[in-house]
């Protein structure tokens, strides 16, 4: 009988034994599962933010920061008056080389290299990605490229992108990829004529009045030769301009390219003109009829010497008809070549003025014919001022008058104003930023505005209403009311890298300064109505819109 | 309705401990192995939480949530081998992580209160089944040092879990402490919490960073060590 118990105690023990090693098997499974199963977190928060390095765009609506580290753009608007910052992002590529705006700033373009090795069918394709702005902002589109890409060119009627700079293992330099960006057509790729050159930069023209119809071209700038592409046709044989070999010494390369649609309806008259590097020669190509089967127009080659290097140079309407101008700073004039003739007719000028720019329609009482031309330069040799250079006649002369306005600074760069209302104006930049003026056509008089730092640079609002001035490493900007020029500071409390005027959802202005921090932060403010006072701040912008 | 319903399952946990704490220790019956059934207890363990919640994903490149384990509590009533308990638990730690580059670090304290039923195999053995709501302070912090958001999260939830208890010691009838060593697998059950950081001292109206929102839910794994007496 004690037998009996013991062995029934003994089976009991083995049981709880057993019992305690099956739980104790059980636990330590669910420890090897728990540590088995311990995932990753999504790879957004181990991809880098570089806000320091981040690209960024204005558009209409929306301001486009690229977040390369997360693969996406990050779309900023603002919404209403309550300033609040709407955040969205759009999937891009990886590796992005170009970001660029349309030129009505409804699209952005964002061309990408995609995966540095693509060796899984997973692995991203290099691609060019639109996104339509909006009020909720959205990828358009997006082109899958076979291979990397590195320069994108907009048109800037908006009708097209170019694409070139292959950048792949196997390049094909000469390769255009023409992505018409209104239509749902395809990309176009097409080899243009090499002669051992390469492209070196793309011009798309207006439209032109040519023999079979209007349309339009794309330029191909190479070292030796320039390519034009009909855009009606863009798959067909490209005409090809071979600029002469000087002995040896290299070809002549382009410099800048301008095109004129000649007189209305004459469609053998509309011509390139070819400033050249280096040199007084300038090319003029007249598209007249077709002389081969298959090419919708031919091009006729003729050469002026402007007398010296010219600097600038742009199709313009005389008294006399039209002409080919040209600044020479070297010999302080500038040259109007006769189209029919090649004759040069020289026009002294107060300075010698590398720069110029036809202002005819920006003017709000033009002349009746001719055009008006405002001219500026700036470097060592220039003493600072701006001229109005009226292209019609007078006897003895071939212009009607040269008026030189004294501004005591160089100018690097003119800005046109969009717009109508305040189209008859011109931010002129100067060469240390630490100046600039706003340049009234109309009354040909200037107002000097100072900043207060150097190397500062200025902006105008997309809608033309008002100027932004902005000091490299300031924590402050200002902006100018065009209709009283009346300026006003903003402060902020981080230094700011970039400032952006965008139209809100309820009809109203935001102006978004954009600071340099590692993950990106804004400050917003009225657009209208500026005040340090009432903005709204938003910090670590790289984190928004999280997985 | 649900919400109440919650709610009173939430205190349901509590209020039973603490009612069964309350009770006189004669109104208890007698448990199978007498004292051994009847005793104070505390514990000191670890504990490790899988949380798949995307909250902690700026925290931790990984999923897991080591923490130490207090509980403190008293056996409250026992019949044969069953035993029913009130415990109360005290969890705490963190992670500490970069999110896209930026320094970041998280930590938890949690508190639960809550029932235990206890079936003893032997004097020195017994499995144990918990059900204890909690509430976790999460505070989170974001930035270098001289720059660093903070916030703070608080989910309300209940920890289920199962597990078993082995004592070091040799069962005597004059011996009226025990050294055991505890586990227990369970999950974890929290309510989403809004988890915004903000830099008190960064730009004037500078709004709040949401992060992902933050659940302590999740399959976990207590060990500790017990020391029981009565």
């Amino acid at each position: 009988m004690n037998k009996s118990l013991s062995r029934t105690k003994a089976a009991r023990r083995v049981t709880r034994a057993r019992r305690t090693r099956n739980l104790g098997a059980l636990g330590l499974s669910a420890v090897l599962a728990a540590v088995t199963a311990c995932g990753s977190r999504d790879a957004f928060w181990d991809e880098p933010a570089d806000g320091y390095a981040t690209a960024s765009l204005e558009l209409a609506k929306s301001v486009v920061v690229l977040d390369e580290g997360a693969h996406r753009a990050l779309l900023l608007s603002v919404p209403d008056a309550s300033l609040g910052l709407q955040t969205h992002a759009l999937p891009v590529g990886s590796n992005v080389t170009a970001l660029a705006a349309s030129p009505d700033r409804k699209r952005a373009y964002v061309l990408a290299r995609g995966a540095s090795e693509r060796l899984e069918t997973t692995d991203e394709r290099p691609s060019l990605t639109v996104i339509a702005d909006g009020p909720v902002p959205s990828v358009e589109r997006t082109y899958s490229l076979t291979d990397p890409v590195a320069n994108l060119v907009v048109d800037p009627r908006g009708e097209w992108v170019a694409l070139y700079g292959a950048d792949g293992v196997v390049d094909n330099p000469n390769e255009l990829i023409l992505v018409p960006v209104t239509t749902d057509g395809p990309p176009v790729t097409k080899t243009v004529r090499s002669y051992g050159a390469r492209p070196r930069r793309l011009t798309f023209t207006d439209p032109l009045d040519l023999p079979g119809g209007t349309r339009r071209l794309l330029v191909v700038e190479t070292d030796s030769h320039l390519g034009v592409v009909d855009l009606a046709n863009p798959s067909g044989p490209e005409l090809t301009l071979r600029l002469p070999d000087d002995g040896g010494t290299g070809s002549w390369r382009p410099e800048e390219v301008v095109a004129s649609a000649g007189e209305p309806n004459d469609p053998n008259d509309a011509r390139l003109a070819v400033r050249l590097q280096g040199r007084s020669d300038i090319l003029v190509a007249t598209l007249g009829p077709a002389t081969e089967a298959g090419r919708g127009f031919s091009l006729s080659l003729s050469i002026a010497d402007a007398g010296g290097v010219p600097t600038s140079l742009d199709f313009v309407s005389t008294d006399g008809g039209p002409r080919l101008a040209a600044l020479v700073p070297s010999r302080s004039d500038a040259v109007l070549i006769d189209l029919s003739t090649s004759v040069v007719q020289r026009v002294a000028l107060p300075r010698p003025f590398t720069a110029m720019a036809r202002v005819t329609a920006d003017l709000s009482k033009g002349p009746d014919a001719a055009d008006v031309a405002l001219l500026w330069g700036a470097g060592a040799s220039h003493d600072g001022a701006v001229a109005f250079w009226a292209l019609g006649r007078t006897t003895g002369k071939p212009y009607r008058s040269v008026e030189s306005l004294g501004l005591g600074a160089g100018v690097s760069g003119v800005r046109s104003i969009p717009g109508s209302t305040y189209g008859h104006l011109k931010l002129l930049e100067t060469e240390a930023g630490e100046s600039f003026y706003v340049l009234d056509l109309d009354t040909q008089t200037s107002s000097p505005l100072l900043t207060n730092s150097y190397g500062s640079v200025v902006k105008v609002s997309s809608d033309g209403e008002r100027v932004w001035a902005l000091g490299q490493g300031q924590s402050s900007f200002g902006m100018l009311a065009l209709d009283t020029l009346h300026p006003t500071s903003i402060a902020t409390e981080l230094p700011i890298r970039e400032v952006f005027d965008i139209a809100r959802s309820d009809g109203g202005r935001a102006v978004i300064a954009l600071h340099a921090t590692g993950t990106l932060a804004t400050t917003v403010f009225d657009g209208l109505t500026p005040d340090s006072a009432v903005s709204t701040h938003q910090s670590n912008l790289l984190f928004r819109e999280h997985p | 309705m649900i919400l109440r319903s919650r709610s009173l399952a939430l205190f349901a946990g509590p209020i039973t401990a603490l009612a069964a704490l309350s009770l006189a220790p004669d109104a208890r019956a007698e448990g199978l192995y007498g004292a051994a059934q009847e005793q104070y207890f505390g514990s000191l363990g670890v504990r490790s939480t899988l949380l798949r919640s995307p909250g902690l994903d700026p925290f931790a490149s990984d999923d897991l949530l080591v923490q130490g384990s207090l509980s403190l509590g008293r056996s409250i009533f026992s019949s044969g081998p069953w035993t029913l308990a009130g415990a109360g638990s005290f969890a705490w730690g963190g992670r500490s992580d970069s999110a896209r580059g930026t320094p970041s670090r998280l930590f938890a304290y949690g508190l639960g209160l809550g029932p235990e039923v206890r079936w003893y195999a032997a004097p020195r053995f017994y499995a144990f089944a918990r059900l204890i709501p909690t509430v976790t302070f999460v505070t989170a912090h974001l930035g270098e040092d001289d720059a660093t958001s903070s916030g703070m999260a608080v989910p309300f939830g209940a920890d289920a879990s199962l597990g078993a208890a082995f004592g070091f010691l040799p069962h005597r009838d004059d011996r009226h402490f025990q050294l055991w060593l505890n586990a227990s697998l369970g999950y974890a059950l929290t309510t989403d919490a809004e988890l915004t950081l903000s830099d008190p001292s960064g730009p004037h109206r500078a709004a709040a960073l949401a992060l992902p929102d933050l659940a302590m839910s999740g399959l976990f794994l207590n060990v500790s060590l017990t020391f029981s007496g009565g």
